[in-house]
């Protein structure tokens, strides 16, 4: 299995290739028979034959080849003979070769534009095609596509290999994979139609996604802790480097160390320049495998990502030194001047983006559609404006994607949030694939010029300089500025992931052979240092992080009163510094936390948009629920009553059989206006109605059921709690919930509820009644009978108890789960009783709401405040909208645009229905 | 004590203060000229009001209890400058070898937890909760939702079940979090 997986890249590519040389020789044929066959129509066929075998069986029936439009075909192919000048070249993606110009002379183009211009007005009269063959039609986005598949195929397949994740990192197989592939191509000289890897390519369309996605996550409190010491490496530590290694190669080769290669001074600042730059995607890809801790996680990522600047300006001011035959001390000035105006530039680009971004999604309530790409989109511009000003783009995509994170997510709507996560997170993770496919393929070409002692030197080089850099000030940062002191291991693992990588690469592969005479040998010592950082060090370095005893990331739990006391704590510690008046981070972390609330907030996000607080209080009780909801759910979709009620099943699928029925599409409308007027209460405390118990009060009820279950207790036979117990631990263990959250993994976006919700609709529309059920408990319980009581108690007793086992991932103690079906029943009996007695009214009143949707709220509205309990349900019903974070509109146009709303919406109404529907069975 | 109104500090008061607390003479003597700038009587201890006038602990959601907290353990309104030392020394970060008696985690996490402890009974009770939340979020939250917040934050502390929070209980609840870290600044040397 899993070596399929492995080679079927490789397979397809070999099909293609074959395609593609079979579409070489046609070429050949094409010359032939326009050259003599102009006034013959029928001469095409042959060519189309010879051509594409497949087709040959279709042909013998004369009445196909007739319909085939021979001509056209040939004219395509025609057409397409110019494929190597890009300008003619039909491709979406503007990638030019560089690297291979001398191959692709051997593809021949032997046709004048003019004649196919010619041909082109044959093309007019078509007849009708039966069937044809478009190869050339499709040929450009078709090879770029399958290229991308297979490498999400490379990528399954590495999953599915548990011995080669174990031992190699990801990307290292994705060379060697590219290597193979690029073998191939070698070996069948198909150069020319592979897409190649360019430094265009890669700065314009690799690169951004993986920066942006990067620059999502950088949206943590890790990062902003630790930003100075992150630019102290970024700057400092890069100039370091380039000057130690660049100094020190040329010291070496005028030593004589490298043979009898002379290297000049400015070469080799050149060089070192841009091998200085550890890159982001190398660095990306094997620390978020191994999952350090999140500070050094942050150190040295976020180092990779923001020496990006100082790297460009080195690079492009070392390559402009070059060309100028002395050094002054004004170009210097200058590179200083270049390097603030690059980095704050993209900077304030960036931000500027950000926050034209929040602004744009400020107003898009009603058109969510266009919130993914307004982030995305705008992120992108954002980068290619500050390229086109030659700022930093990476820099400037950093800015934006953070300005997004802080005021634009908390403007989209949930599933916005989840797009956005998602598609970012693929496209870097196909850019981040395809980086290092292209990686190996370029490894397999005649033209490495090998010098072992320049290449090995200049590796040893940048390992030695790298170490020593982070030493130093990783040293100074301690001695200064930091509260969390980085020890000795953090700084060897942090030096020792200083990967290099494509960014390296691209660099030298964009230099002037006319300036850098050297080029080829610094393009092999560059793939060399790259493929030794890739591979020996990315390989090792799990198991130093292991053999080290790094501290790793610990599992992301959420926990409210760590995120109350999170703010308490910056408040105090900002207070305490005042006190002192030695104003540092906290303070002036307090200042701007400050304005931001006051003013910033105001500007750039909705009046509604959630507050961490509520975010994170969001999650859990979401988490919570779907952890009540589906034991009581598997248990009974199991068939086995979780109480031992005969009446049970029966009683509760007459209900449900009603909601089913009357959730058809009409009803999507009765979600009226007014539904949008419900205010964000999440499982409310009944405080706020007066007919409820208040909430201490209601808590009494609770322990005091609670105490009572423990006396009771006894009576429960051993029999029948076993039987339970293993009951609810099945369904815990057969929850679907769990299924989806037991392995953490890379691969998948975090909030991952909302794709559980559309999983499990149709089972959660049943489960939540039950769960509604459970919560009401306080006020149902003087309604059962003591008998009743008693036989729930033992059942709850068992249930806690399930929960409060560890793979239940929030437990809320004060509410366990008991059987839910009992207290439903009484429930329903005594709201029947309730409503047959004391108000005979409703029942015409809530037939008349049937035909009149918009009017239906306000009925509710009455019947609500008439009893106490459907107030209730009117309360859980609000929070469950809250959390599925859509403020129902009932505009039909909008519903029919989301139909994922219009499902909620659906659902929605069959709850609002519900407590109708239990009125009306019995009648 | 610092009773006198002299702003020289004594030798021997400054080597008391340092073996208490483990801050460097200089540092004392910096955090000593902040204490007779803040101290606008000139009588050598300060008062609730003297610390108020602090423009920034006056936009501090949490000023008022920042300012209590130092007052603790003092017997009268004011508090001298030992004191002051004494609760300042809390945020000392914390080496592994140079430990005492005020900058420990669990001191640190009691400072924290009198930020919420507003009747001082050692228990933090819903209300006082609600209290805290109210003080520091802006607003984008509607009072229903702290409530809620609030009541979900106790009861997921609350392991004996009394509806309030212990410090026990809140120690057990921050365990995960890095207190020392987050609770320390840099005195300047």
């Amino acid at each position: 299995m899993t070596t399929i997986f492995l080679l079927s890249p490789v397979v397809i590519l070999m099909v293609q290739l074959l395609c593609l040389n079979s579409t070489v020789g046609t070429i050949h044929l094409v010359d032939v028979t326009e050259t003599t066959s102009s006034s013959q129509p029928w001469n095409g066929k042959e060519v189309l034959d010879h051509t594409h075998p497949t087709q040959h069986q279709k042909s013998h029936d004369p009445e196909v080849l007739r319909a085939v439009p021979s001509k056209t075909v040939i004219n395509r192919l025609i057409r397409r003979l110019s494929w190597n000048e890009p300008a003619s070249d039909e491709s979406y993606e503007p990638v030019h070769n560089v690297e291979e110009g001398g191959r692709r002379n051997g593809s021949n183009s032997t046709y004048l534009p003019q004649e196919a211009q010619k041909h082109e007005v044959d093309h007019e009269n078509h007849g009708i095609h039966v069937a044809s063959w478009r190869w050339e039609y499709v040929k450009t986005p078709f090879i770029y596509t399958s290229f991308v598949i297979i490498a999400a195929l490379c990528k399954v397949g590495y999953h599915h290999a548990n011995f080669l994740s174990t031992v190699l990192p990801e990307s290292c197989l994705l060379i060697v994979l590219g290597t193979a592939v690029g073998t191939i191509i070698y070996l069948t000289d198909a150069t020319h139609p592979v897409p190649q890897f360019t430094s265009r390519a890669f700065f314009l369309l690799l690169l951004p996604p993986i920066v942006l996605e990067s620059a999502y996550s950088l949206h943590d409190r890790a990062f902003f802790n630790n930003l100075g010491t992150i630019l102290l490496y970024a700057v400092l530590g890069t100039l370091i480097n380039c000057f130690l290694i660049g100094l020190s190669l040329y010291g070496l080769s005028e030593c004589g160390a490298m043979g009898d290669t002379k290297l000049w001074i400015i070469e080799c600042l050149v060089f070192s320049a841009l091998i200085s730059a550890v890159d982001p995607v190398a660095v990306l890809a094997i620390f978020q495998e191994i999952g350090v801790n999140k500070v050094l996680y942050f150190l040295v990522f976020g180092e990779s990502l923001l020496n990006d600047a100082s790297t460009v300006v080195l690079y492009t001011m070392m390559v402009g030194l070059s060309s100028s035959s002395q050094v002054t001390v004004n170009q210097i000035g200058l590179g200083i001047a270049a390097f603030l105006c690059v980095s704050l530039g993209g900077l304030i680009i960036g931000i500027f983006m950000g926050i034209v971004t929040a602004l744009i999604t400020k107003h898009t309530q009603e058109v969510r559609v266009v919130e993914p790409l307004a982030l995305l989109g705008i992120a992108y511009l954002s980068y290619l404006l500050a390229e086109m000003i030659h700022f930093s783009g990476i820099i400037s995509i950093i800015a934006c994607g953070l300005v997004q994170a802080q005021y634009a997510f908390f403007n989209i709507s949930r599933k916005t949030y989840t797009t956005v996560k998602y598609f970012s997170k693929m496209l870097s993770a196909v850019c981040d694939t395809i980086i290092f496919l292209f990686l190996g393929m370029v490894l397999v070409n005649d033209r490495h010029v090998w010098q072992t002692g320049f290449v090995l030197w200049s590796t040893c080089l940048c390992l030695l300089v790298r170490f020593f850099s982070v030493y130093l000030l990783t040293f100074l940062a301690n001695y200064f500025q930091r509260l969390h002191i980085i020890n000795l291991e953090e700084q060897f693992i942090m030096a020792y992931g200083g990967l290099r990588g494509a960014v390296a690469f691209s660099l030298v592969i964009m230099l002037d052979e006319k300036i850098i005479p050297n080029k080829s040998l610094f393009v092999t010592a560059t793939l060399f240092i790259v493929l030794f950082t890739v591979f020996i060090q990315g390989s090792t370095i799990k198991p130093l992080v292991t053999l080290l005893k790094i501290r790793r990331q610990g599992q992301q739990c959420y926990s409210l009163f760590e995120e109350v006391n999170d703010k308490v704590v910056n408040n105090v510690m900002a207070g305490i510094e005042e006190v002192t008046g030695h104003h540092s981070e906290n303070y002036w972390k307090q200042i701007l936390y400050y304005y931001d609330e006051k003013y910033l907030k105001k500007w750039l996000q909705q009046s509604t948009s959630e507050n961490t607080l509520t975010r994170v209080y969001t999650k859990m009780v979401l988490s919570d629920h779907f952890a009540h909801l589906y034991g009581p759910a598997t248990a009974i979709e199991d068939n086995k009553p979780l109480l031992l009620h005969e009446n049970t099943d029966d009683d509760l699928a007459a209900p449900l059989d009603n909601i089913f029925i009357t959730s058809d599409e009409d009803e999507e409308s009765k979600c009226s206006p007014k539904s949008e007027k419900i205010t964000f209460k999440i499982d409310q405390v009944p405080e706020s109605t007066s007919s409820q118990p208040s909430f201490s009060k209601r808590r009494h009820t609770l322990s005091a059921l609670r105490a009572s279950m423990r006396t009771s207790k006894h009576r429960a036979t051993d029999e029948e709690r076993d039987d339970t117990s293993k009951l609810l631990q099945k369904a815990l263990r057969d929850n679907p919930y769990y299924k989806y959250h037991q392995k953490y993994n890379r691969n998948l976006v975090g909030d991952d509820q909302q794709e559980l919700a559309s999983h499990l609709r149709a089972r959660k529309l049943r489960a939540r009644r039950l769960t509604l059920a459970a919560a009401l408990s306080g006020a149902a319980s003087p309604a059962l009978s003591t008998d009743d009581i008693n036989a729930v108690q033992s059942h709850k007793e068992e249930s806690s108890d399930t929960f409060s086992s560890p793979r239940c991932s929030v437990q809320l103690p004060s509410s366990p789960l008991y059987d839910p079906t009992s207290i439903l029943l009484a429930r329903a009996n005594r709201r029947r009783s309730i409503m047959s007695t004391r108000y005979p009214k409703l029942q015409k009143a809530n037939t008349i709401s049937i035909d009149s949707p918009s009017d239906e709220h306000d009925t509710l509205h009455q019947q609500e405040a008439l009893t106490d309990s459907l107030e209730d349900i009117k309360e859980v019903e609000s929070g469950e909208e809250n959390k599925n974070g859509n403020k129902k509109r009932s505009k039909k146009k909008q519903v029919r645009i989301f139909s994922e709303t219009a499902e909620n919406g659906k659902d929605e109404t069959c709850t609002d229905r519900s407590p109708e529907n239990i009125k009306e069975t019995p009648f | 004590m610092g009773n006198k109104s002299s702003l020289m500090l004594q030798e021997e008061e400054i080597a008391e203060i340092q073996d208490e607390t483990g801050f460097s003479p200089s540092q004392i003597e910096r955090l000593y000229s902040r204490f007779t700038s803040l101290d606008k009587g000139d009588n050598g201890t300060l008062s609730r009001e003297d610390f108020l006038r602090i423009p920034e602990l006056a936009i501090n959601p949490l000023g008022d209890r920042i300012v209590h907290a130092f007052f603790t353990d003092a017997h009268d309104d004011r508090i001298n400058f030992r004191q002051f030392m004494h609760v300042l020394s809390r945020f000392r970060p914390l080496k592994k070898n140079r430990e005492n008696k005020f900058n420990s985690r669990e001191e640190k996490l009691r400072f924290a937890f009198r930020m919420y402890d507003l009747d001082d009974d050692n228990k933090i009770s819903r209300d006082e909760l609600l209290a805290v939340l109210h003080m520091m979020v802006g607003a984008n939250i509607s009072e229903e939702q702290l409530a809620s917040i609030a009541d979900r934050t106790i009861m997921e502390a609350d392991t004996d079940g009394d509806q309030m929070i212990s410090f026990e209980e809140f120690c057990a609840t921050l365990e995960r979090t890095d207190v020392e870290e987050k609770m320390s600044i840099r005195f300047l040397h």
